[in-house]
Parts: structure tokens; sequence; C-alpha cells
């Protein structure tokens, strides 16, 4: 892999401002992982309430099964990545 | 650090950003010539048809493109950048040139729309593992102080296919009549042939090359990925920069891009109402005047960083979409100019024509009296008004007195006065520079994030996930937004406007701004 570019400094011996960054960094790691169930949800609703009611492509079945399928294991990897931040994968740089 | 000389790195960069420009072409007329398509193979009343015509479209783009991202990325990284890059080309090239040749509905009942999903899927997982390859490539015959800059090249081929594409479409068209353009064997399939003569010349560039020295080097160590897959998306240390790079910058790019150059296209020609050959003129100045800017920002990005460049596009499209959009549809509004009484004193010309249908409603006789208005104004402005009133009939058949007017006008084909146009041209000029801000940096980016033996893999799924699915679905978000917010006609811009609102504040957070100069590890 990758190696880190900037120098690992423990926590106890980070700057304020760089243990603020990753208290930041951590704490929107919630917001990520609540992000994702919801767009699921609102494109499942959004099946719901335009399929067959019309002729365009919302109102098609197909179009909406492509793309929950394929947004159901992106959404999966933005919980995974709120994971990963609230674990403090990204502190460093 | 592997010592990287830039001797012939002019013909590196020429045969890599030739094919992938090609495989945009390629890719794009499709999609320019759907309505043409569609009357060809897809036929409407036919469910099966109107099946594969959906699929053709939607699994084409979202689906089959992070497919052809794995595989190829797979295979690129096991066997080499060079002959991967070469097969997505023949596969693209060979595919188009194909669908050039599939004979119409008409002749061939089922099987025509069933080959042409065939073949549209196939160029999307050529598309798919194309750009990983070309960008890899450069990057890694790139010294790093300018790494940025000649992936700028790889990164103006997407915008130049457009402009290609566009510009053989409006030549062929301009030079034949619309009935022999749409006929079965019409001039519509003249730049999906011509596309054999493109991918010859290219792979012909692109098998005197020779393989990239970093992967040449990493291969006679014996030090390649025997799974890359596993290794790319299977460890955490990877697994994390690759959800790093989809949600913290190609995610936002892929929805500035796509607003940017397509999205504005189609707002002009179905919101604004501006006339065919204008809108495609329109485009053509705009994406021409912009594309030295991937090249400005890419260099710009080997100075200063790749993180801050991007998210500023990114950032300014979030605060300009809507007044720009809005000016758009302010400048050209019809209804406006028709009550504009100093405008009207500018007539140099209103040529009016009326048709009139006859039906009946329940067992009482009625006409439709469609109006066709043809408004030409002195400084060069013109557009149609189209007004459908209904007159009812009594039962002796004499007609009633009052006449409903019960549509409100219609406007289409406007075209512009030169000053509008220039206007036009700019407000969409600004809107490709945002393009140009998020996407030239991008291949250095992503090149740089990711070790050799995985790097085709890891950085071609995010991409096409950034552009392919989050990009490429922002004319359907927008639809479901119109559709379910009537009163905004701008309301179809908070899908790219949020998408790239989170990923700026996930990039601002997470990214670094600081380059890995070693590629080669």
């Amino acid at each position: 892999m990758k190696k880190e570019n900037s120098s690992s400094v423990p926590d106890s011996e980070a700057s304020p401002s760089r243990r603020f960054g990753g208290a930041v960094k951590r704490t929107m790691g919630f917001v990520w992982i609540i992000i994702a169930p919801v767009i699921i949800f609102f494109l499942i609703s959004g099946a719901i309430n335009n399929i067959g009611n019309g002729s365009k492509d919302i109102n098609k079945p197909i179009p909406w099964i492509i793309i929950i399928t394929i947004f159901t294991p992106i959404a999966a990897g933005l919980m995974v990545f709120g994971y990963y931040a609230i674990k403090g994968e990204y502190d460093k740089n | 650090m592997a010592e990287i000389s830039t001797k012939g790195i002019g013909k590196v960069i020429f045969s890599s950003s030739l094919g992938t420009l090609i495989e945009w072409y390629d890719f794009y007329i499709f999609g320019m010539l759907a309505k043409t398509i569609s009357a060809q193979f897809f036929p409407e009343g036919n469910d099966t048809a109107a099946l594969l015509s959906t699929l053709a479209i939607f699994a084409a783009g979202f689906l089959v493109r992070p497919f052809g991202a794995l595989f190829f990325g797979r295979l690129g990284d096991m066997i080499g950048r060079k002959y991967t890059f070469l097969l997505t080309l023949v596969l693209m090239g060979g595919s188009t040139f194909l669908i050039g040749l599939v004979p119409g509905y008409k002749s061939i009942g089922i099987a025509a729309p069933l080959l042409v999903l065939m073949l549209r899927l196939i160029q999307g997982l050529a598309l798919g593992g194309e750009y990983g390859g070309a960008a890899t490539y450069v990057a890694e015959h790139a010294p790093p102080h300018r790494r940025g800059y000649f992936t700028a090249w790889i990164q103006t081929t997407a915008t130049l296919g457009l402009f290609v594409a566009l510009g053989v479409i409006m030549f062929v068209k301009n030079n034949m009549t619309d009935a022999s353009f749409n006929a079965e064997w019409g001039g519509w399939r003249y730049p999906f042939l011509m596309s054999i003569l493109l991918v010859g010349v290219s792979i012909y560039i692109r098998l005197r090359m020779n393989e990239s020295p970093v992967f040449a080097k990493l291969k006679a160590e014996n030090k390649t990925s025997s799974n890359p897959l596993k290794e790319s998306f299977g460890r955490k240390e990877n697994f994390k920069i690759v959800l790093l790079a989809l949600f913290g910058a190609v995610m936002g790019q892929g929805v500035i891009w796509y607003t940017g150059q397509f999205y504005a296209q189609s707002f002009l020609e179905n919101t604004v109402k501006i006339e065919f050959i204008q809108n495609r003129e329109i485009l053509l100045w705009a994406i021409g005047l912009a594309t030295p800017f991937f090249l400005f920002f890419g260099w710009l990005s080997d100075k200063i960083g790749r993180k801050w460049i991007m998210l500023t596009g990114m950032l300014l499209g979030i605060i300009f979409y809507r007044p720009i959009f809005g000016a758009l549809l302010k400048s050209a509004n019809a209804k406006e100019w028709r009550k504009d009484t100093n405008l009207l004193s500018n007539v140099l010309l209103k040529h009016s024509t009326i048709k009139i249908d006859s039906l009946l409603q329940n067992g009482y006789p009625l006409q439709i009296i469609h109006q066709k208005n043809l408004f030409q104004f002195k400084d060069g402005i013109r557009f149609t008004e189209v007004i459908a009133d209904t007159s009812s009939l009594s039962k002796d058949a004499s007609f009633s007195t009052s006449v409903r007017n019960d549509t409100k006008p219609i406007y289409s084909d406007i075209i512009l006065s030169p000053q509008l146009k220039i206007k036009f041209i700019f407000l969409i000029w600004i809107m490709i520079i945002f393009v140009t801000m998020v996407y030239g940096p991008v291949a250095a980016f992503l090149v740089e994030l990711f070790p050799t033996k995985i790097r085709y893999t890891s950085m071609s799924l995010p991409y096409h996930i950034g552009n392919g699915v989050f990009g490429g679905l922002v004319p359907f978000i927008a639809t479901l937004l119109s559709a379910t917010f009537t009163g905004d006609p701008l309301v179809g811009l908070w899908y790219p406007i949020g998408v790239a609102a989170l990923c700026f504040i996930i990039g601002a957070l997470y990214l670094s701004n600081k380059k890995n100069e070693d590629v080669s590890d």
C-alpha cells in the first residue's frame, strides 16, 4: 500500500489544531453512516411513487432496479467510509 | 524512486490521448443520435424493444462501466497497461463500427435491438477499461513535477471527444436532407462507420509503443499482483483510500463534469428551447475555448497541489449553477419577448399557418385549431409560437361563438441574436471552466493514491462510479425532481449541487493536498 506522507505523530503529542481536526473527522463519520441508508430510503420511495405513473424513464421499473442495485453497494461503501472515519483511519493525512 | 526521462513523452501522450478521444467519440455518438437510433432499432409500441432501449441507456452507463473498470483494471495490473488499453480500443471501435452495420427493426425485427444492445454493452465495458489504462500509462512515463500537466492531456479527451462527435454529426447532417439522414441506411450511420478508420490509426500508433517503464520493471522483478481485486478492495489499507477517492473527489467531479457539458446542452434544448443547430454551435464554441484550461489546471496542480483546485471547481459549481442556469432561462424567454412592445415593433417577419383537426367528443363535433406563428426580429432573434384552441359545434352543426384558448402558447426553435449567443457561449464556457478545474488534475491525483501493482484496478473503479453513476444520473434525478417539484424549472440542479457539496465537505476534511511524488512503488 502507499506509504503515508506525513509523519506519524502520536495523538498525545499532536498539536491542538490537529487533534481538533481529527475529532471533527471522527465525529463526521456518524453523519456519513446516517446518510447512506437515507439515500437508499429516498431511492426506494422514489421508485414506489413514480413507477407506473407516466411514460418517462422515471416511471419505468428497469432504471430504478438498475439504479437501486448499483447504489446499494455504493451506500454501503459510504457507511464503511463513515466507520473508518470514526475509527480514526483518516486522522493522518 | 526510479528515474523517469521525458524523452518520447510527446508520443506517449499522443498515442494514449488519441485512442481515449476516439473511445469517447464512439461512446458519445450513440447518445447524440439516440432519437434516430431509437426510431430505427427501438420502435414505439413494441414493449420488448422499449425494454431493450431502456437497458441500452441505463445498463451501459451504470452497470457495465464499473464492471469494465474491474475487469480491465485487473487485466491491466496483471498483464500490463499497453495490451489492456489496446484491447479496450479494439472492442470499442469494433462495436461502434458494427452498430453502423446492423439492419433496422423493419428488416430483421427484434434481432436488431438485441444486437444494438449487445454492442452498446460492449462499448460500456470497453470505456470502463480505457481511461484507467491511459491515465496510468501516461502518469508512469511522466516526471513527478510535471505529472499533472502531462496527464491533463488525457483529461482533454473526454471533452474533445464530445467536440469531435458534435462536429462530425453536424457536418453530416448539414450536408443532407433530414429524410436522407434519418433513413434506415441513411447518414446517421456515417459517424459510426467512420470510427473504424480512426480506431485503425490509433491501434497502429499504440502497437508501436512500449510498456510503461514502471510496470515493466515490476514485471521483470516478478512483483506484479496475482489478485488485484482482492488487494484493491479486500485490504483495508487500500480500500479506505478507494472510498476516500470516490466520496472525497470523484463523486463531485462526476456531477460537475456531467452538468457542465451534458446537462447544460439538454437544458438549452429542452427547457430554454434553443434551436438544434445553434445549441450545438454554442456548446462547440464553449468547449473549444475552455479546453486549454484542462492543461492549465493540470499544470497548476503540479505547482500548488491537486486538492484545492478540484474542490474550488466544485465550490464554484455549488455557488453558481443556479444563477447561471437561471440567467440562461431568463435571457431567452420568448414569452416575455412576445409581451415586449418595443421588441414587437421591430418584427421583420411574422408568418402564420393554421391547421384544423376535427373530431368527435361525447358525440359532439369538435375542432382543434393549431396556429403556428413564426416571429423574426431585426436583431436576429427568431422563435416559433404554437397555440391550440378548441371550438365546439352545436348539435345543428353551427359553430359556437366562443372559442376556448385552452392551451398556453408553446415556444420553440429559439434562435438567439449574435449578442445573446455570445452571452450564452460565455455562460456555458464558465461552467466548462469548472469542469476543467475538477477534471484537469484528477488523473494525476488518482494515480498518486495507489501503488503500481494495483493502480489500474484501484483508480478505475472509483473513477467510473463517480463519472458513470453519479454523473450519469444527473438527467434521471433532474427529471425526478422536476416531476416532484413542478414550480421550479431549476429544481433538477439540486442533485449535482447536493452531491458536489457532500463531496466538497468530505474532500476538504479528509483529503491531503500533498502530492505523492513517487509512483514507482
